[in-house]
């Protein structure tokens, strides 16, 4: 008997899962935070839709593409341009030390 | 084994000089409070690095960035003071430097822009995607579009968004802070970390499907 509700409410948790659920759970499965069920129907669902794999595909392809932006050092004649600003402001304030 | 042994050596190794260098800051930011300039000079060979590359991510030009990092730098020797040690000193500077950048944004005139809501995925009442097939592009745009175009369409997006968004998507994805700290630089809850991290994902991935020439819904 209990086995057959966990049947029932694994087959119901698969109904549910449509694209837009699939989509609004996305971030949670690739963090790993959905629940095992969770995670067995959302899996359920990708094996089924080609188009939430393709939506899967690409949010993840997205983070990484913004996680590999890169950006340049500080030029050195800025470093240096905000050192003579900083001092001469400091020379305004107290000097302890 | 001996590779596992090297690993953890290396971990402790690591964890000492973090430590090293968290205590030899503190002693340096309790000189600051006294007024003292070379210890604020040692604090800012240190860091101005980190605060700037921080700061342009955000605002996204150099010239701005320049201007953050004389904010930060002035703040911290005004609000030593306020520096208590209950969280690393990188920490309670890198907090500053996100808020100055964020009050940077905030100030300039808002760009004219397209609804953000355009990129967003649209779905019928069944619960499809509306736009079908939804094209899996996720292979092509290295091969499409070149490094530097990526990183320009990105900073693009990135630019349109939300000061706050920008920065809870740059936080999480460029800097790999997780939700719980982002929360505590920025003021947010997690869930509304979570909230405005996801939807900003899907803009940009939006836009990038634009770019290529597919729908973004």
């Amino acid at each position: 008997m209990a086995a057959q509700n966990r049947g029932r409410r694994a087959r119901s948790r698969r109904a549910d899962m449509t694209c837009e659920r699939v989509t609004a759970l996305i971030q949670d499965y690739l963090a790993g935070e959905l629940n095992p069920a969770m995670t067995a129907a959302f899996e359920a669902r990708l094996r089924l839709c080609q188009d939430c794999v393709a939506f899967l595909n690409t949010y993840q392809k997205t983070t990484q593409a913004v996680g590999s932006l890169r950006y340049e050092d500080m030029p050195a004649e800025m470093q240096s341009r905000v050192r003579q600003f900083l001092r001469a402001k400091l020379k305004g304030f107290p000097r302890g030390g | 084994m001996r590779g596992r042994q090297r690993g953890s050596v290396d971990a402790a190794a690591s964890q000492l000089s973090d430590q090293r260098a968290d205590d030899e800051e503190r002693a340096l930011i309790q000189r600051v409070k006294t007024g003292d300039h070379e210890a604020f000079d040692a604090l800012f060979q240190r860091h101005f690095p980190t605060v700037y590359r921080q700061a342009f991510r955000v605002v996204g030009n150099q010239a701005e960035a320049e201007e953050v990092v004389q904010e930060v730098f002035l703040t911290l020797y005004e609000k030593a003071q306020t520096f208590r040690g209950a969280s690393a000193f990188s920490t309670w500077l890198y907090r500053i430097t996100i808020n100055a950048a964020l009050s940077k944004l905030r100030r300039r005139k808002r760009r004219e822009e397209l609804s953000l809501d355009d990129y967003l995925p649209r779905f019928r009442e069944d619960g499809h995607h509306l736009v079908r097939p939804v094209v899996d592009w996720s292979n092509e745009l290295e091969g499409r579009l070149a490094k530097e175009q990526i990183y320009r369409l990105i900073q693009d997006a990135l630019d349109q968004l939300p000061p706050v968004d920008k920065a809870v998507v740059l936080l999480s994805d460029v800097e790999g802070l997780s939700d719980r700290e982002i929360g505590t630089t920025l003021g947010l809850t997690v869930s509304a970390v979570k909230a405005r991290l996801h939807r900003s994902r899907l803009v940009l991935r939006g836009k990038l499907a634009v770019s290529l020439g597919y729908s973004p819904l």
